[in-house]
């Protein structure tokens, strides 16, 4: 037998997200010493997602162009424009193209029966339509979503509650960075996502994921959640990762929302592994008890699977 | 154009009302704490003249409103569709008006 050709089954079971993933776990190093004009402000701005364009206006900071609404800039200098290209350099997502991965994650959906949808179209009316063939330019993205799906339970990749992964367009009604639309059983990435930090994309991708896993939980395994999201809510034990906003919003948001809570721990338990179970150990009674319930069923629930 | 940050105050019938106007960042987010911390009881933040919210402005609703009770009355439009972007209009205190806000 070759070095490596069988793996012991806790080996089996141990599975390990790229490296782009488990960043999540650490915080979010400044790149305002590396990038010219970045202040910090500036680079939580671009950090949430917000773009600098140059217009005929001048140079605005705002949205996405053809989701948001003019009342969403705010005038910007080109001294920023130039840190907030550079900064898209390194920490952003841009338009590239990786037909390689594209044609692999391709496959991979068509495994499990998920359909790939972009929203690209130009006219703001018809950005509710999907595109004739997935956008060429997501090759980032696509990369990225490649790398993260093979590392999840196949059966999460194989259930009716996720049937269709959209990346582009807008939100309905309001805008929203992100969604998980039950009735469609899609994971819905829209433009402001997509356009934004790497890291944000990553988040809010497994976050969306996340909320696919937690509608296809059992009564019984939501009742066992909800007890320890009780004694959490008590103890004010919640875990904050920083992407979107800072881990202290995320912390209010999983507190107030149950649901929330369910796909944001999803999130950290696929990214954050041996971060997660250190963290819970550090934990006084009665958190402590209350996260390794939520850790044990959610270990369950990915099939006896855990992260490196 | 967004002008730079200003906030007034009210008080009647016991409730604070402040009346924030143009970019609300982290420097506007830590004026309407301050006002917060040195008034005991119902707190209504007016945002219908705000015309730029930062990320770290959407913190700070958070952190106020969800975290310590802050009403935020007939916020922008802008100020609507980024706290939607970032998912917490629904753990926010929204209101209509000042007089629903501060009737709760």
């Amino acid at each position: 037998m070759k070095e490596g050709e069988l793996k012991p089954e806790e080996d089996l079971l141990l599975a390990s997200m790229p490296d782009e993933v488990r960043e999540l776990r650490n915080d979010w190093p400044s790149q305002t010493e590396s990038v010219e004009n970045l202040t910090r402000e500036l680079e939580q701005e671009f950090r949430f997602g917000q773009q600098i364009t140059k217009t005929d206006r001048g140079y605005l900071m705002g949205g996405t162009l053809q989701g948001g609404s003019s009342s969403m800039w705010y005038p910007a200098t080109q001294q920023q424009y130039h840190a907030y290209k550079r900064w898209r350099n390194i920490e952003g997502l841009y338009e590239s193209r990786d037909d390689e991965a594209y044609c692999d994650l391709q496959r991979l959906l068509d495994k499990h029966d998920i359909q790939l949808a972009t929203h690209r179209t130009c006219s703001p009316r018809s950005r509710k339509r999907s595109d004739a063939f997935p956008h060429p330019g997501y090759g980032q993205i696509y990369a990225h979503m490649l790398s993260i799906l093979p590392q999840l339970p196949k059966a999460h990749l194989s259930r009716e509650t996720l049937k269709r992964i959209q990346l582009g367009g807008w939100g309905p009604d309001a805008a929203k960075a992100s969604a998980y639309k039950k009735s469609e059983a899609a994971v819905l990435m829209y433009d402001f996502a997509v356009g934004g930090a790497r890291r944000t994309f990553i988040g809010l991708f497994l976050h969306e994921l996340g909320h696919a896993h937690e509608t296809a939980l059992s009564e019984s395994e939501c009742n066992v959640l909800h007890q320890a999201y009780q004694v959490l809510i008590e103890e004010d034990a919640f875990f904050g990762v920083e992407f979107l906003l800072d881990p202290d919003t995320r912390k209010l948001y999983q507190k107030f929302v149950f649901v929330e809570f369910l796909a944001e721990t999803y999130m950290i338990y696929a990214s954050c592994g041996a971060g997660l179970r250190a963290r819970i150990k550090k934990l006084a009674e009665p958190a402590r008890g209350a996260w390794e319930q939520v850790y044990a069923s959610f270990k369950e629930s990915f099939g006896g699977m855990e992260y490196e | 154009m967004a002008s730079s940050f200003e906030l007034t105050e009210d008080r009647a019938d016991g409730a604070l009302v402040l009346r924030a106007s143009g970019k609300f960042d982290r420097g506007a987010g830590e004026a309407v704490a301050a006002h917060m911390d040195a008034h005991e009881g119902t707190c209504v933040l007016n945002m219908a003249d705000v015309e730029y919210i930062s990320s770290t402005g959407v913190a700070f609703l958070a952190k106020l409103s969800a975290g310590q009770g802050l009403r935020i009355a007939d916020p922008a439009d802008c100020v609507r569709n980024i706290l939607s972007l970032a998912g917490v209009e629904r753990i926010l205190s929204i209101f209509a008006s000042d007089e629903e806000a501060k009737q709760g």
